[in-house]
């Protein structure tokens, strides 16, 4: 009897030790996401969706560190494009014991520092300049996105060989103006293929001036560096005088806001050519679809608003939000190599973990570069009845597949 | 040692049971970095900077009485030059003290330029350059940096900053009191209820206005560059016309006559940032647009029920003491010679000649339209005379309004005080800041003096001016043209709707003065009061002098009958 009643008292002690997996049990974790949510509503709740998205598959899955499952969750913080609220976000983040920030950028140059002093990793998931990284003075700044540098020199590798001469065209916007800086280094061997400069006034809704000075200057190719309003601008300065010029841009003339604002005159779209970050992996198109259904499956279809001529419905591919989904998911492998949920340690660890990225790719940094999309990993896609497909005139665009658009 | 022991003296004499309070509620604010996370204390910190600017824009709209709209703009002044300076690796006192210089600058221009305004154009105008700084550094990136901002590394944590902010605002309210209190925030004071009434005592109201606005600027400078330090990054969106708005909105909301209205009203505005929040929640509208458009309800609610403010503003005491008080009037002459003045087609003086000499009174006549009261304003200094000239020998003027003009919101001892304000000689802007003994000393001195002319006078010392009978406010008028020292008095119609004894009461006055040696000319319309109190009469009738003698005399000549007496007579 004493045996029995020993043994009872032991399973009942044992029962009572072990970590629990029961959600209710489960202790948080969390993950900021600084993005513009009130200025550039889709582009942070893109951000926000793809890191949803990946908290909702470690969740599922248990995050369990030294017997203690986590559970991670988002919290948002409107940074409203102000470096100032940036700054102030990224002190609540660390106030709210964040183990990680997923940022779109803006005033990363003021508020890594604060989290660096509470070792807290940053993923900027967002294209931007070269400067907003670097691993030796900015430990804790990393990024899964296009470089504003690798974008413009893949771009003039790009249209240097074909002779054209090109209207290198940036808005006043921060945005342009950086791309217009970036633009200026990556021409600055080739000036015999730039025909003119000119800078664009952002949010300028005639463009007509500024594309006809391009027009007398000869070129024969523009390649717009702008927020979407203006290569929107830009294209129907072009057109509507009937030059079909071809038109190159960054990863914004992707934005929906360009077919939008073109819908009317959806040919007008055509021939449109963008750089981005390549979407598919040498696998094939299996895991970006994957991962689009498993984002449209939690959070709807984004559509653009426009049709193509056979009346399907466009709808966008979520690109920023495969990148955000990618970080958080090094963020967990991070904690789990470190062992820890300390903010420092997993920083450390982010230099030493891979993961699969939403499209295939093997995600990671090191010590060295934390850079998660390499320049080579930028392709170009031409635009045809508002939706695009990569060129077949680049190398490493011809070999990448189209990806479905429609619904 | 004994300038300290009379200072802790007074602030004994001085402390009331607000005081206690504003002392306690400093002291548990120190404590509040103990009770809050870095990132709270750090919003908390950039209020209390907002709070300090805001208790510098109280001193312009509530002393000066200029609805400044540009404060926002004197703030990102001081951001923008103490952020380059940081960014250069200059330390943080250096680059406050450059930033306040940079905003009392920016003050100075923007007061010089439009302190003539009347008060609705005052604040229009200084909405524009609110706008057209925003603008400004919006669109040249060098000044902020653009989207990225000046990065300002480094300065003190957040604690820091806090501690700091709460000192800043302490010691901008105790300047706000100390300035308020001095002739020269009563001169603003009194330039504010009456400008042009204010400028017949000798005020320099344009000059003081732009000094209000510098000082306005000033303290928002020193608050932006501190601030900028604390956000780590120079932004220049946070520098738009909202900003002035909203320290426009606090310092009514608070109230612009108390020192700590302001922060008062920083609070409220805490508070309802909280409140944008849940409302921009609800309505899935952006946080920043639902506290704009709960402030803009606030301020149509502040202006429409004639809100005063939470905090009310201090009573003012003051302490007379001994003390040499301004020096008596010299004997002086006035001489005008051959005045001349048209206006457009209307000819409204030719050829005047007056004379006033020391210990008489000269009446000056006429029916309506005559122009006596052109002659009066040459004759002050007021207009100047197209022909002739005015002379006064060894002495200044001063002259009282025709129409009852005395600053309603000052007491009687504050209009004697600010009429002798231009006689003191330790009453500067430093002085005044910083309460020096011997400026306390001075102003203590001046109290004394101005209670006994009241004495004089036989008006109350220490109630609104406003609420005086209207008797004792012309001689309140009289007896603060008579505090300016001025050896020359012009007095406009004393006894205008008096009765037979105050009438009485005013030509007992004027002859007492008259009997200490000071040269008045009195404008006038009571024949009888003429009749008893003028050494000598001067006419006018169409802007000539038609008859210049004694009483007797002038009643007896038939040109004067038949311009002005007609049947009536002295």
């Amino acid at each position: 009897m004493r045996s029995v009643l020993l043994v009872l008292v032991a399973a009942v002690a044992l029962a009572g030790c072990g970590g629990s997996s029961s959600p209710s049990h489960r202790t948080p974790l969390t993950i900021v996401v600084n993005g513009p949510f009130s200025r550039s509503p889709y582009l942070g709740r893109t951000i926000e969706n793809g890191a949803r998205l990946a908290v909702q598959e470690v969740n599922a899955n248990g995050l369990r560190v030294a017997g203690t499952t986590y559970e991670l969750r988002v919290r948002t913080l409107d940074t409203g494009l102000s470096p100032a609220r940036a700054v102030a976000n990224m002190r609540r983040a660390v106030g709210q014991d964040a183990i990680a920030v997923v940022d779109e950028g803006t005033g990363i140059d003021a508020s890594w520092r604060i989290a660096n002093d509470a070792g807290v990793p940053i993923g900027v998931v967002f294209e931007g300049g070269r400067q907003i990284v670097d691993p030796v003075t900015r430990p804790n700044v990393f990024r899964i996105a296009p470089t504003d540098h690798g974008l413009a020199f893949r771009l003039a590798e790009y249209l240097i060989p074909k002779g054209l001469k090109i209207a290198l065209m940036h808005d006043d916007s921060d945005y342009g103006a950086a791309g217009g800086r970036a633009l200026a280094t990556a021409f600055s061997r080739n000036r015999s293929s730039v025909a003119i400069e000119e800078t664009l006034p952002a949010d300028a809704l005639d463009l007509g001036p500024q594309v006809l000075r391009a027009r007398r200057a000869h070129a024969t190719a523009l390649l717009v560096w702008g927020r979407p309003a203006t290569i929107a601008a830009v294209l129907t300065a072009a057109r509507s005088a009937g030059w079909n010029v071809p038109v190159f841009t960054p990863p914004t003339g992707a934005d929906p806001f360009v077919r939008q604002q073109l819908a009317d005159h959806p040919q007008w779209v055509d021939g449109l050519t963008f750089a981005g970050g390549r979407l598919t992996a040498e696998v094939g198109t299996g895991p970006f679809l994957t991962f689009e259904q498993k984002y449209e499956s939690s959070f709807g279809v984004d559509r653009v608003g426009v049709k193509t001529r056979a009346g399907r419905a466009v709808v966008v591919l979520p690109e920023t939000a495969m990148y955000a989904y990618d970080f958080v998911n090094l963020v967990a492998a991070a904690v789990l190599k470190a062992g820890s949920t300390a903010p420092p340690r997993i920083t450390a660890a982010l230099n030493e973990v891979t993961t699969e990225g939403a499209n295939g790719d093997q995600r990671g940094f090191n010590r060295n570069n934390h850079e998660g999309v390499v320049d080579d990993d930028i392709y170009f896609a031409r635009f045809h009845d508002m939706t695009y497909a990569p060129v077949k005139d680049d190398p490493l665009s011809a070999t990448l597949p189209t990806l479905p658009q429609t619904r | 040692m004994t300038a300290f022991a009379d200072a802790f003296h007074e602030l004994r004499i001085g402390w009331r049971r607000r005081t206690t309070y504003a002392f306690a509620a400093f002291a548990i604010a120190a404590l509040a970095p103990l009770a809050f996370g870095e990132a709270r204390t750090a919003d908390l910190a950039g209020g209390l900077y907002l709070a300090c600017a805001a208790v510098g824009l109280a001193f312009a709209v509530g002393v000066a009485g200029l609805p400044s709209l540009a404060q926002g703009a004197f703030v990102a002044v001081g951001a923008v030059v103490a952020a380059h300076l940081l960014a250069a690796g200059i330390p943080l006192p250096l680059a406050a003290v450059a930033g306040g210089l940079g905003g009392s600058s920016a003050g100075g221009l923007v007061g010089y330029a439009f302190a003539r305004l009347p008060r609705a154009g005052f604040a229009a105008a200084t909405w524009i350059v609110s706008w057209l700084v925003a603008f400004m550094l919006q669109s040249i990136t060098w000044f902020l940096g653009g989207s990225e901002g000046v990065v300002v590394g480094g300065g003190p944590t957040a604690s820091g900053h806090y501690e700091l902010a709460l000192a800043l605002t302490g010691l901008a309210a105790l300047g706000y009191l100390a300035l308020a209190r001095s002739p020269i925030g009563l001169r603003l004071a009194a330039a504010r209820d009456r400008e042009a009434a204010a400028a017949a005592l000798g005020v320099p109201v344009l000059r003081l206005r732009v000094v209000a606005v510098a000082a306005s600027g000033a303290v928002a400078g020193v608050a932006g560059a501190f601030a900028v330090q604390l956000a780590g990054v120079g932004d220049a969106t946070q520098y738009g016309p909202f900003l002035s708005f909203r320290l426009f909105v606090v310092v009514l909301v608070g109230g612009a006559l108390a020192p700590l209205g302001a922060p008062a009203g920083i609070l409220v505005l805490g508070v309802l940032s909280v409140a944008a929040d849940f409302v921009g929640r609800l309505e899935n509208v952006a946080a920043a647009r639902a506290h704009t458009l709960l402030t803009a309800i606030m301020l149509l609610g502040i202006v429409s029920l004639g809100w005063e403010g939470i905090v009310r503003a201090p009573k003012r005491r003051r302490r007379a003491g001994p003390g040499s008080g301004p020096d008596r009037a010299r004997p002086a002459t006035l001489e005008a010679r051959a005045l001349g003045k048209a206006f457009g087609n209307v000819v409204a003086a030719q050829d005047v000649a007056v004379g006033i000499a020391p210990g008489r009174i000269t009446a000056l006549v006429g029916p309506n339209g005559s122009g006596k009261t052109t002659v009066l304003r040459m004759l002050a200094g007021t207009i100047e005379p197209d022909e002739g000239s005015v002379v006064v020998a060894h002495g200044s003027v001063a002259r009282t309004l025709q129409a009852t003009a005395v600053f309603p919101t000052l007491t009687p001892l504050e209009h004697v005080l600010v009429a002798s304000a231009g006689r003191r000689s330790r009453a500067g802007l430093v002085r005044s800041l910083f309460s020096t003994p011997q400026a306390r000393a001075e102003d203590a001195a001046y109290v004394a003096h101005a209670r006994a002319v009241l004495d004089r006078f036989g008006v109350l010392h220490d109630v609104p001016a406003g609420e005086l009978p209207v008797t004792d406010q012309r001689a309140l008028m009289i007896a603060a043209a008579y505090a300016t020292g001025a050896s020359v008095l012009l007095v406009d119609e004393p006894t205008a709707g008096a009765s037979t004894v105050e009438a009485a009461r005013m030509t007992g006055l004027l002859r007492s003065l008259r009997d200490e040696g000071l040269a008045l000319l009195v404008v006038e319309h009571n024949l009888g009061v003429v009749r008893r109190l003028a050494d000598r009469v001067v006419v006018l009738d169409a802007g000539r002098v038609i008859a210049d003698g004694t009483p007797d005399a002038v009643a007896a000549d038939d040109a004067v009958r038949a311009a002005y007496l007609g049947r009536r007579s002295f």
